[in-house]
């Protein structure tokens, strides 16, 4: 440790903020090539498809395909209501094109579609097993000290292989948290909704948000420990 | 940890133990205000407190550290190509739904 307010090792990263959609460079790599497509060609697209062209709602599709069916196969994790949910989303973004209003990116409000899709695609379906989430916070004594001592995690490791190998670790673990935080962490950390965002998708209030949230991180840290920490 | 900090945290104690003061937070409550931390809404007191107690706590400090962690690990997850790839029966159904619902 240094004599600076936190240790040196910390790196404290804000999470991007609301409109990390259109703005973050890590956000969907697929994205990438609707972000190319400068502002005239967006607002020629979006004209074409108020006009109800063919080969528009085509190009749309291909174009936003990708990415979004990417979006609903992390929220609801299998395949089939993944792209059950993408066609339906496709289906009411076509009919809602004309009410867009043009206030966001094409992709930011396709997006929102998608993740309702997903959402009420998960509420259709029943979870056969859920641990309570208090089983995955920490406890504490009575005098307020951690009952297990946390200890330093190792590097987590930066090769391909490793990332795929910590992305499927992180997955499944995800996958063992209860819906309702489930749902939260997926919205704000990795579809990086903001907190009224995510509030208003889940008709709950900003304080429900950040509970669930710290709730679900803290949880996920549960569950990612034995596969992280240090010694034996 | 540098002199200063060491001995800010010092006094807190000492206070703290001859009931000179209220006691610093807990482990329990540095877990809880984590999120507040971050965010820069942990009021002024609170946030010296809270790094006090991170300056002579390593296991709060192996829990912050292994929680930010834990944050970065889940961006993992939106950064699989695999996951974008569409088959091309999808899109051609979602046109034909298109189609059918006019």
């Amino acid at each position: 440790m240094t004599g600076s307010p936190l240790p040196s090792s910390w790196t404290w990263i804000r999470l991007a903020p609301a409109a990390a959609l259109q703005n973050n460079p890590d956000f969907m790599p697929s994205l990438s090539s609707s972000r190319a497509v400068d502002h005239a060609s967006e607002e020629a697209l979006i004209a074409a498809l108020r006009a109800a062209d063919d080969d528009a709602f085509t190009t749309f599709t291909h174009q936003h395909a990708g990415p979004m069916l990417a979006v609903a196969r992390r929220i609801v994790g299998s395949e089939e209501d993944a792209r059950d949910a993408l066609q339906e989303a496709f289906l009411s973004a076509f009919k809602a094109i004309k009410s867009f209003e043009g206030g966001s990116r094409l992709s930011t409000w396709l997006h929102r579609i998608v993740v309702n899709a997903a959402l009420m695609k998960l509420r259709s379906r029943k979870r056969a097993h859920e641990r309570p989430i208090e089983d995955l916070l920490p406890k504490f004594l009575s005098d307020g000290h951690q009952a297990t001592p946390a200890a330093a995690w190792q590097e987590t490791g930066d090769s391909e292989a490793q990332r795929k190998e910590n992305r499927a670790l992180v997955r499944a673990a995800i996958d063992e948290l209860p819906e309702i935080y489930r749902t939260v962490l997926l919205l704000r950390d990795i579809e990086e909704l903001s907190t009224e965002e995510t509030a208003e998708v889940l008709g709950i209030n900003n304080n429900a948000v950040k509970t669930r949230l710290h709730r679900a991180r803290q949880a996920l840290r549960t569950l990612l420990d034995p596969h992280f920490r240090e010694g034996p | 940890m540098g002199l200063w900090s060491r001995m800010i945290a010092k006094l807190h104690l000492f206070g703290a133990r001859r009931g000179l003061r209220k006691p610093l937070l807990t482990c329990r409550e540095i877990i809880d205000f984590i999120e507040a931390f971050r965010t820069g809404e942990l009021p002024a007191e609170q946030r010296r407190e809270f790094q006090i107690h991170i300056d002579v706590c390593p296991p709060c400090v192996a829990y912050l550290d292994s929680y930010q962690t834990t944050i970065q690990l889940e961006k993992t997850c939106r950064d699989d190509p695999a996951d974008a790839h569409v088959p091309p029966e999808l899109i051609k159904a979602i046109l034909a739904a298109r189609e059918k619902s006019q």
